[in-house]
């Protein structure tokens, strides 16, 4: 007997997916995880448009990893360009990128994913409202401080518009940064008590390193003199075991990076050259971040790394990890806007130098909170753009996710199979898929679709 | 207790983030409704067939998505678009320059740095990007990219009243607080070549800022932080074509302006988030299929 299983819509992330699960005679036949928010062809739509303009395009990729995306863009025109903007536009940009890290975590944790961690009968923010009121009010006030400094410093909440090639288009003005500071610091203890929460879920655990399933996969995260950086540094892929694969500045990332396409899904799939495919899949995001680094140059969340790593070790491949390392990073985020808003700089008014649009190809790497976010671009003589690559952080997961769901069905198969197991067993998907945080829109901006076959062009079925 | 949907197709769920910017406010909201379908938040797996209002943000780009679209239709009594994708196309829009078959070709013209792979063949891409209108009839919408956190309390406080709410009737350059003197630039500017005056008209000083053709009703957050307006609200109400209008407005500045205008170059400034809807797109559409 065979049967067919279909989950759609995924519930609690962002975009739209879907996983299809064939069973046959009680042997699981195939999984697809797929992504099923329409492509919007924005390599496409970005070529003869003026670079300058790509951080404020280019955005509008991610709803949630906007503000990414938006300095991601701006330094790969600052690459092309050869531009190094002043001092404090860094500072305002570190700061934005932390505080978009505060507010995508806060949601994550306290809305999404606690649902499930807490096993809620109501397994929605609504009831973590009515189990833990106090904590879902620390949850929203942290993910509104998030939002606070990212339109203090961006210019509006969602969508920011000041980074442009040579700095900030405007800076912060002494009273919104006593203001932030202010609000800072109940940030800090709020974040603690998220932290303590979430720690003392995961040491009361039962022990079950099969509910999440793993997969011993390489990791990749950017590093700044091998301490935990997430605006700007060197990309560190480590393998299963630990070692370091290679690490290498982001305009090189071709000689170590390549992808290849999925016959069910609109996203590339990006692994390690050296290493082919699969082999040389890895996983971003939290858990390869934390996988990857010697430390945090935060007290703080240096602190919460010890006791993550008497929990789950490094690295560590169980995916229920990543709830926590999500943890630990979010207490790093604040104490990253902490640092920047501290700095007697960020005030200063030269934000930005006027620049001259040149020829050339322009990479940068940034951390989305998702994972690893490159942008590379190929510029002419007039400063417009002529070629665009984007890998975004859920691509490089995508067949990692779909792996990892492998893996679960085949545990849990009869479970599925079972009609009353089986809101259980997609239950347990689900909570795998949420784990990784995936941003579903963001890796589907990629357009392979009715490409090729053996290098060939094949006509769509629209063409005839 | 009004049954609300918040739905997705292709869009980037900026909107959704935008309106969670509410916190609290929109907690009340919820609280005070019944959210019965919003994947991005809740569980539910089914839309359910009594929906009193459902909000769609993104456009439509795949045959799958039009037939949620229509399923949202047939069940709910209003249908609100909220966001530039789904009421005017928004960005992905502007792929429509260019005919399927051609964005394709030259995307596997570009297949450097990727070893060629199998086909997704998992859902069918439509022809163009559209906005929620072309497919099903919205009876409200919400437009900016995202609206801004303001305008969705006001949008939602007001329907879910009972109330008709009303669009900004202003255009941004009447929410701008920056001075127009009369005075124009000669050349074009790019953001990136020189600082401009802070209090002065952006226009006037030859930066192409979209707030003439644009709604307003934003407060002009991105002149304030000194960029242009790009023109994420899409048209007013004096006309329905963005980009027209905006030709129009640079026509004032024509007499002592020495720069070429090249439509290739500009469309992405003067019809950013509009071109599926567009006059002009509908035309270079009816001509290309004749």
């Amino acid at each position: 007997m065979s049967e067919t299983i279909i989950l759609e819509p995924l519930t609690r992330l962002e975009g739209n997916g879907r996983v299809k699960i064939d069973i046959e005679g009680g042997f699981l036949k195939n999984l697809q995880f797929s992504v099923m928010t329409g492509p919007r062809f924005f390599e496409q739509l970005l070529l003869n448009k003026p670079a300058e303009e790509a951080p404020r395009i280019t955005e509008r990729i991610c709803g949630i990893c906007y503000v990414n995306h938006h300095l991601v863009s701006v330094k790969a025109v600052e690459d092309a360009w050869g531009v190094e903007p002043p001092e404090v536009a860094q500072i305002l940009r570190r700061t934005l990128n932390a505080a978009s890290f505060v507010t995508s975590h806060a949601l994550h944790l306290a809305f999404l994913a606690l649902p499930d961690l807490m096993d809620l009968p109501d397994r929605s923010f609504i009831g973590i409202i009515k189990a833990n009121p106090a904590l879902a009010d620390i949850g929203i006030k942290l993910h509104e401080f998030g939002n606070n400094v990212v339109q203090a410093i961006g210019g509006r909440v969602v969508h920011v518009v000041t980074a442009v090639p040579g700095g900030q288009t405007s800076g912060l003005t002494g009273e919104a940064r006593y203001r932030l500071l202010r609000e800072s610091r109940i940030a800090i203890n709020n974040v603690r008590k998220v932290a303590d929460a979430v720690f003392q879920i995961f040491e009361n655990r039962s022990d079950d390193p099969e509910e999440y399933q793993g997969a011993e996969t390489n990791y990749m995260g950017l590093v700044n003199d091998g301490k935990y950086e997430i605006y700007d540094g060197e990309l560190r892929t480590k393998e299963p075991n630990g070692d370091i694969l290679c690490q290498f500045k982001p305009q090189d990332y071709r000689e170590y990076i390549e992808e290849t396409t999925s016959d069910h899904s609109y996203t590339k799939i990006p692994y390690m050259k050296s290493k082919g495919c699969p082999g040389g899949l890895g996983r971003v995001g939290p858990l390869g971040r934390i996988n990857v680094i010697d430390s945090f140059k935060w007290p703080i969340s240096q602190e919460y790394l010890r006791s993550y790593e008497k929990i789950f070790g490094r690295p560590s491949h169980d995916t229920a990890a990543y709830n926590l390392a999500r943890t630990v990073e979010f207490v790093a985020a604040v104490e990253e806007v902490v640092e920047g808003l501290s700095n007697d700089m960020i005030t200063s008014d030269r934000t930005r130098v006027p620049v001259k649009a040149r020829a050339g190809v322009g990479t940068a790497i940034t951390e989305a909170p998702r994972g690893v976010l490159l942008h590379n671009y190929k510029i002419d003589e007039r400063g417009l753009i002529k070629g665009v690559n984007i890998i975004a952080p859920t691509t490089f997961n995508h067949l990692n996710i779909e792996n990892n769901l492998k893996r679960f069905a085949l545990a849990n198969v009869d479970s599925l199979s079972e009609k009353g197991t089986r809101e259980t067993a997609l239950w347990g998907i689900e909570k795998i898929v949420r784990a990784y945080d995936p941003c579903l829109s963001c890796s589907v901006h990629l357009v392979d679709v009715d490409l090729t076959i053996d290098g060939a062009y094949v006509p769509t079925r629209r063409e005839n | 207790m009004v049954k609300l949907l918040l739905a997705g197709l292709s869009g980037d769920s900026g909107c959704q983030v935008a309106a969670l910017a509410l916190h609290d406010k929109l907690l009340d909201i919820i609280l005070a409704n019944e959210l019965v379908y919003a994947p991005t938040l809740i569980d539910a797996k089914v839309i359910p067939d009594d929906v009193d209002a459902a909000i769609i943000e993104g456009g439509i780009r795949t045959e799958h998505e039009k037939e949620i679209a229509e399923e949202i239709r047939r069940k709910s009594k209003a249908v609100i678009t909220i966001g530039s994708c789904a009421c005017f196309g928004g960005i992905p829009g502007l792929a429509n320059l260019k005919g399927g078959g051609e964005l394709l070709k030259n995307v596997y013209a570009d297949l450097e740095g990727t070893v060629a792979g199998p086909i997704p063949e998992h859902t069918v891409v439509t022809e163009q990007m559209m906005p929620v209108s072309s497919v099903v009839k919205v009876d409200f919408m919400i437009p900016g990219c995202p609206p801004e956190v303001t305008d969705i309390a006001y949008f939602l406080t007001t329907l879910l009243k009972g109330e008709v709410p009303e669009l900004s009737k202003t255009d941004v350059c009447d929410d701008c607080p920056k001075e127009r003197t009369g005075e124009y630039a000669e050349t074009f500017k790019r953001i990136h070549e020189e600082i401009p005056d802070p209090d002065r008209c952006l226009l006037e000083q030859g930066y192409i800022c979209m707030g003439p053709a644009t709604r307003g009703g934003c407060g002009a957050p991105c002149p304030t932080a000194g960029v242009t307006c790009d023109g994420c609200r899409g048209p007013t109400d004096r006309s329905d074509d963005q980009g027209l209008t905006m030709l129009d407005a640079l026509m004032s500045l024509a007499g002592t302006l020495k720069d070429e205008f090249s439509l290739p170059q500009h469309m992405g400034y003067i019809y950013r988030y509009s071109y599926a809807s567009s006059k002009l797109a509908k035309i270079l559409r009816r001509d290309g299929n004749e």
